[in-house]
């Protein structure tokens, strides 16, 4: 069970970035090999993709989003390398890989993990249909497939209240179909089942660790709704499910309502999230709005509200759980690639470290850096 | 009265919960908020659809496809969706073969921006995130027009576009373009 302290001492001490460094420096170089290949790759049954995004982060008033309180970590990255094989026109199996570090998050990855991010069997079924199995993304709103491409992100992450550090993939099946593909309005629907891994930290004086749940019997689906004009689209997404340790009777919840405009100069993304079990329920709303203000400069806002309910008979307690205000500008300075600043105000109980939630909620400012790169 | 309870909070931290007086109604009001916004936001956007027809007929390219293709025409939002792979097959049913321009030509820019409505780099973050998330790679790519013609010209299903005055020859036609 990693330890919170046994972290934040090995961030500072041993920086995990050497020991990636042959990994990242594989990418890098096959990034720079693959334009001269690109031809050729593109009509191959192989593909051969990866990503590195590298921040720099730091906070000021609480540690938060793996960035420390008064000083600056740069064991801050997501690298990941995805092989693809085409056997045929209909059938394709797809590996990722990859590794995470985000400064003194303790859910974030451990220090020189390189883990299996996907890895599924497609199959392509009645024109505009698919079939997966295996471990994979699981289809839930704007960014959780992605919640790591540094390149197709306005911020360095996926917002936190959303999406979480964890629930990122489902073991099982998920099946897809587009439905009026032709038609001006059209539907992608897709529908998911199986079980996941939900890691979570547990505060306890003076100490803070990971816990794993896992998810089972889980069961979901996820709608979108294509308007006519390209780019313009909201989706409904939810699942159910039961966690290990609790009776059969006790199912969990979540839904998620997403919209998304991207339109030339101006991109806007709103969702929310409604997440219930027995005794509380979650709520979050992000909203995003960003515009091009050079051909491959973009400025970008967003806001982040969350609150935990908790019902007792008679009363319902509530937990200011996040407030995150943000400002960024991302700079594409080649293709592919993304120079990013972002400065986040954050006011909450979703901190790092443990704060006492009788308190008043703790506050923090906190600034990353970060240079990302595909291919 | 202060109660406290043990909860799992879906961000991953088990917490103690106190009340701290805000409510349901203000983060519900936010979301309504955010998505009245977005659909402030996308009434312009709306409402410039209104000027397709003309961004499509000043467009700086022309959409080709080989001979034995039955469709005499398409609209903007199909050829948007079929270049992004949302369209996989046509209205036939026979398999889209898809190809597109280099990188860096300038045509490609241009449809990126009167087709999909998207920056060059917005589209590159666009297929990013097709590739990591598992769905799909970019389509092929061709150098130069007369490489496109020649791929389209061999490919009964194919489609891609070329820029204006780029001679097609026999076995290649243009495609009309429609709002």
């Amino acid at each position: 069970m990693p330890m919170l302290e046994n972290r934040t001492m090995r961030s500072f001490t041993t920086p995990s970035i050497r020991r990636l460094a042959p990994f990242a420096g594989a990418l890098l170089c096959l990034w720079q090999a693959v334009p001269a290949r690109a031809q050729a790759r593109a009509d191959s049954p192989i593909s051969i993709h990866g990503y590195l995004t590298q921040g720099f982060a730091r906070a000021w008033g609480n540690p938060i989003a793996g960035a420390p309180d008064g000083a600056f970590t740069l064991d801050y990255r997501a690298v990941a390398l995805q092989v693809g094989y085409n056997f045929s026109a209909l059938d394709k199996l797809v590996v990722q890989l990859s590794h995470r570090r985000l400064g003194l998050n303790i859910l974030a990855g451990d220090a020189n993990t390189i883990s299996l991010d996907w890895g599924f069997y497609e199959r392509r079924v009645l024109g505009e249909g698919s079939i997966r199995l295996g471990k994979l993304p699981m289809p839930r709103g704007l960014f959780n497939e992605i919640r790591h491409v540094g390149t197709a992100l306005p911020f360095y992450r996926a917002p936190f209240t959303i999406y979480f550090e964890s629930a990122e993939t489902i073991d099982g099946a998920a099946a897809g179909f587009r439905f009026f593909a032709h038609e001006p309005w059209s539907l992608q629907a897709e529908v998911f089942g199986g079980g996941y891994q939900f890691d979570y930290v547990r505060h306890e004086p003076g100490i803070s660790f990971v816990e794993s749940i896992y998810a089972r019997s889980v069961h979901g689906a996820q709608l979108w709704l294509d308007a006519p004009m390209p780019g313009t689209r909201i989706g409904l997404s939810g699942h159910r499910y039961r966690h290990d340790g609790t009776d059969d009777s006790t199912w969990y919840s979540s839904w998620q309502l997403s919209g998304e405009i991207l339109w030339n100069r101006v991109t806007g993304r709103a969702e929310y999230v409604k997440a219930d079990s027995r005794g509380y329920s979650y709520e979050a709303v992000q909203t995003q709005v960003g515009y091009r203000l050079l051909e491959n400069l973009t400025f970008n806002v967003q806001g982040e509200y969350a609150d935990v309910f908790v019902t007792f008979p008679g009363q319902e307690l509530t937990v200011d759980y996040a407030r995150d205000l943000a400002g960024g500008l991302v700079w594409s300075v080649w293709a592919n690639t993304a120079l990013k600043f972002e400065l986040h105000g954050f006011e909450g109980h979703a901190l790092d470290t443990f704060t006492g939630f009788q308190g008043p909620p703790g506050k923090s400012t906190y600034f990353i850096a970060s240079f990302a790169v595909g291919f | 009265m202060k109660r406290e309870r043990m909860l799992n909070g879906p961000g991953g931290h088990r917490t103690t919960a106190v009340s701290s007086g805000s409510g349901r109604s203000v983060l519900r009001r936010a979301a309504i908020g955010s998505f009245c916004a977005l659909a402030v936001l996308g009434m312009p956007v709306m409402a410039a659809r209104s000027n397709m027809p003309d961004r499509v007929q000043a467009a700086q390219f022309v959409v080709v496809v080989n001979v034995e293709n039955p469709i005499d025409s398409i609209t903007v939002d199909q050829l948007s969706r079929m270049f992004l792979k949302k369209i996989r097959q046509w209205e036939g049913g026979r398999a889209i073969q898809l190809v597109e321009q280099r990188t860096t030509a300038q045509v490609r820019r241009s449809f990126a921006e009167r087709v999909h409505r998207r920056s060059a780099s917005a589209l590159a973050a666009y297929w990013q995130q097709q590739i990591f998330s598992g769905r799909a790679v970019p389509p092929p790519e061709r150098s130069t027009d007369r490489e496109i013609v020649d791929y389209v010209r061999a490919t009964t299903d194919g489609i891609g576009y070329v820029s204006p005055g780029t001679p097609l020859g026999a076995g290649v036609r243009p495609l009309r373009i429609t709002p």
